[in-house]
């Protein structure tokens, strides 16, 4: 009955490999006139969750990487492709692509699958946390929409210490979907000596049957100096789930979210020959679903420390522990704290 | 001499190939469709590491003599723990099998018989549930004999499309849950929101809020508005009847058709179905049916569905030409699931078991309902 032999299978990452290289050469060939950098990570590690382990298991091994990069096309124009795989797909993904375009000093244009820049946390890379995942609030938000990755055109301006008589960082990025969502964000930030006070808005459209319009607010400081870091972010965001729900049950719709973060971060120098410096991290946050209902809301103690075997190569470990109280509850519960310990090399 | 040599050789060599054809006995099978997955060695070894995870690895598919490419992956709950575990595959190119383009792969575990499924279903279908589409195969990976198991739909948007049912929204009920506050409940650890694909609980805790707090008085005017107070207790007293342990705080679907329509019941996986190692009486616990049963209305509602099950689904007419028809498609097959024939398990058996008990629960149910 073996009619069909799986030799083919068996070639398959053999073939798929060969089509990588090709398409690789290829790419070299076709940029050969511009620099190409490559950036990226690797990572693996384990989890344990508090959870029902018969939904989900409790216990997961897990590794993943990035693999970035970025084209110089010539001293106006760029480009960025973000290729990631983990562990849960068992599949690379195109995870972004973007063209940057510079004809002016204080305006640049990024179009592409590119991140919404809302909120500091959110726009720092994966590798750039010093936590090993984002907080709660972060993570939350995003799922509702005020985050992520969506087809965008957007204005922006980075701060530049060489040019300091403009010391301001902009965004303003249109954007949109495939889940019918489409929106656009605002982002300003002020930088004085070593702090940046950041404002955001976004107002966000989903569109179906019934079509919401929501909008969400956020304010960042953070502070960054010699190693030292920590943030504080406030966050005020339409819950567009919930509305929808409460419009459709013929309640008051406007629901809105409240959270606030508190992170901080100290990178210190060991002067060993193994481990060179070492990071101590806390990120502390509360986020009610309703503001209005604010006894329901889930707090979060994230400590973790970072091991430095080399600067781009760390060792970590975080306890993320999350207290909720759910919708009539009168306790917190622990469940969906986990602890996680992972080795990341960056290159 | 070289010559008989000769023939003597090609004699032996002749008789050797004949003997070393490989004699498939599922290839004369004709009452069991068989489905051959081929995962590549390390796409294999690569899912076995992975059990708990999800993750999918490609494989093709041969499957009533076609052959489709696509992913598959581990499935369930608990039932990933055991040597012979549950796929999910699904199929690529938008191909279909028996107009599927995705299904569970399912061992069923706890059932030595293999009907349970094909007669929960059909006993559900005649109370008149929204089931889902399931049949027996024999399921081999890699020309290895995996055993019977069983193709069953899964539950989400297709499902409500090709029925042309409108949902708005629909939970999963997993492992444990509960239906009360007055503990702490975390609704994300025991339900699975499906659709819409959000993490937005609101819904079924307004229907939890309000089984714990409106006055059983109210109960059909207040309650009834989240959820269908007669086919639950209709769900329950035939859960109840069947023994079915696994089906009252886990295994089922709450969907609402309109986002102000009351939560109806999908039932779902039927394996530990007529259990005849336990014994569920005439009420099978939880914390919707204690609820419910402070209402005296309710209570006599129950035992007159229950009766009205006994008296006419769940009886001998109805049950045994479903376990009789399985059981003519399989038994060919039966000894050739290697798991089933490790525990020494007889179908002739485990199927006048099966029989038995319908016939002893119904008259247990029948002699006692009035006492209730």
């Amino acid at each position: 009955m073996n009619r069909y032999p799986n030799f083919i299978l068996k070639k398959a990452p053999f073939l798929n490999f060969l089509a990588l290289f090709a398409l690789f050469t290829a790419s070299s060939l076709l940029f050969a006139q511009e620099q190409i950098d490559f950036t990226g990570f690797g990572a693996a590690g384990f989890r344990v969750y508090d959870r029902n382990q018969l939904r989900k298991y409790n216990q997961v091994s897990y590794y993943e990487g990035k693999f970035q990069a970025d084209i110089t096309i010539n001293k106006h124009i760029e480009a960025q492709i973000d290729m990631r795989g983990n562990s849960d797909d068992n599949q690379v993904k195109l995870h972004e692509f973007s063209a940057k375009f510079e004809y002016m000093k204080l305006m640049r244009f990024k179009v592409g699958n590119i991140k919404k820049p809302f909120g500091s946390e959110e726009l720092l890379e994966r590798e750039d946390l010093a936590s090993v995942d984002r907080s709660h609030i972060q993570q939350t938000i995003s799922d509702l929409g005020y985050g992520g990755r969506g087809v965008s055109v957007m204005a922006y301006y980075n701060y530049n210490k060489k040019r300091s008589e403009f010391p301001f960082s902009y965004a303003v990025s249109f954007f949109k979907d495939n889940s019918l969502n489409s929106g656009i964000v605002t982002r300003g930030v002020y930088h004085f000596d070593d702090y940046a006070l950041a404002l955001n808005y976004m107002y966000l459209h989903k569109g179906n049957e019934t079509p919401l319009n929501a909008s969400g607010f956020c304010t960042n400081l953070d502070f960054e100096h010699e190693g030292l870091k920590y943030g504080i972010a406030l966050f005020y965001v339409r819950d567009p789930n919930e509305s929808l729900r409460r419009q459709a049950m013929l309640q008051n719709d406007h629901v809105y979210s409240t959270g606030m973060n508190i992170s901080s971060s100290f990178n210190f120098n060991t002067g060993g020959d193994v481990i060179k410096s070492i990071e101590p991290l806390l990120v502390l946050g509360v986020f009610a679903p309703d503001s209005k209902a604010t006894k329901y809301n889930t707090i979060e103690a994230l400590p973790g420390i970072n091991f430095y075997f080399q600067k781009k190569v760390r060792f970590r470990i975080n306890g993320d522990l999350l207290l909720t109280k759910n919708l009539y509850n009168s306790s917190y519960t622990t469940v969906g704290s986990q602890i996680v310990t992972e080795l990341q090399v960056c290159f | 001499m070289k010559k008989i040599f000769f023939i003597l050789f090609c004699g032996i060599l002749f008789q050797s190939c004949h003997l070393n054809e490989a004699v498939n006995p599922l290839d004369n099978i004709n009452s069991l469709p068989v489905m051959q997955a081929y995962v590549s060695d390390d796409s294999y070894t690569f899912l076995l590491s992975n059990k708990m995870n999800d993750v999918s690895v490609p494989a093709k598919i041969i499957y009533a003599d076609k052959y489709y490419l696509s992913t598959i992956k581990a499935q369930g709950a608990g039932s990933r723990l055991f040597a012979k575990w549950n796929y999910f595959v699904t199929l690529s190119n938008n191909d279909r099998i028996d107009n599927l383009s995705y299904f569970n792969i399912s061992g069923q575990t706890y059932d030595a018989t293999f009907t349970r499924t094909p007669l929960t279903i059909h006993l559900l279908n005649l109370l008149g549930f929204n089931t889902f589409y399931s049949t027996p195969l024999f399921f081999k990976i890699n020309e290895s004999e995996n055993g019977l198991y069983q193709l069953n739909e899964k539950i989400d948007e297709n499902y409500f499309a090709a029925r042309a049912l409108p949902v708005y929204e629909l939970v999963k009920v997993a492992f444990g849950a509960r239906f009360t506050f007055t503990q702490t409940n975390t609704l994300s650890d025991n339900f699975e929101k499906k659709i819409p694909d959000d993490k937005n609980f609101n819904n079924l805790a307004d229907f939890i809020n309000a089984l714990d707090t409106t006055k059983p008085e109210n109960f059909f005017t207040d309650l009834a508005k989240f959820i269908d107070i007669k086919e639950y207790l209709r769900f329950h007293a035939f859960n109840t009847i069947i023994n079915n342990t696994d089906g009252l705080t886990n295994n089922f679907y709450f969907y609402k058709s309109t986002a102000s329509s009351p939560y109806k019941i999908i039932p779902w996986d039927f394996d530990k179905t007529f259990d005849y190692n336990a014994n569920l009486k005439l009420v099978g616990d939880n914390d919707i049916i204690r609820a419910l049963f402070k209402n005296d209305s309710c209570k006599a509602l129950y035992k007159s569905e229950m009766k009205n099950i006994a008296e006419n689904v769940f009886n001998e007419e109805n049950a045994y030409p479903v376990i009789d028809g399985i059981y003519a498609q399989i038994k060919d097959v039966y000894e050739l699931d290697p798991w089933l024939k490790e525990n020494g398990l007889n179908l002739e058996n485990e199927i006048a078991k099966l029989k038995q008990f319908i016939k002893d629960r119904r008259s247990y149910i029948l002699q006692n309902i009035d006492n209730l």
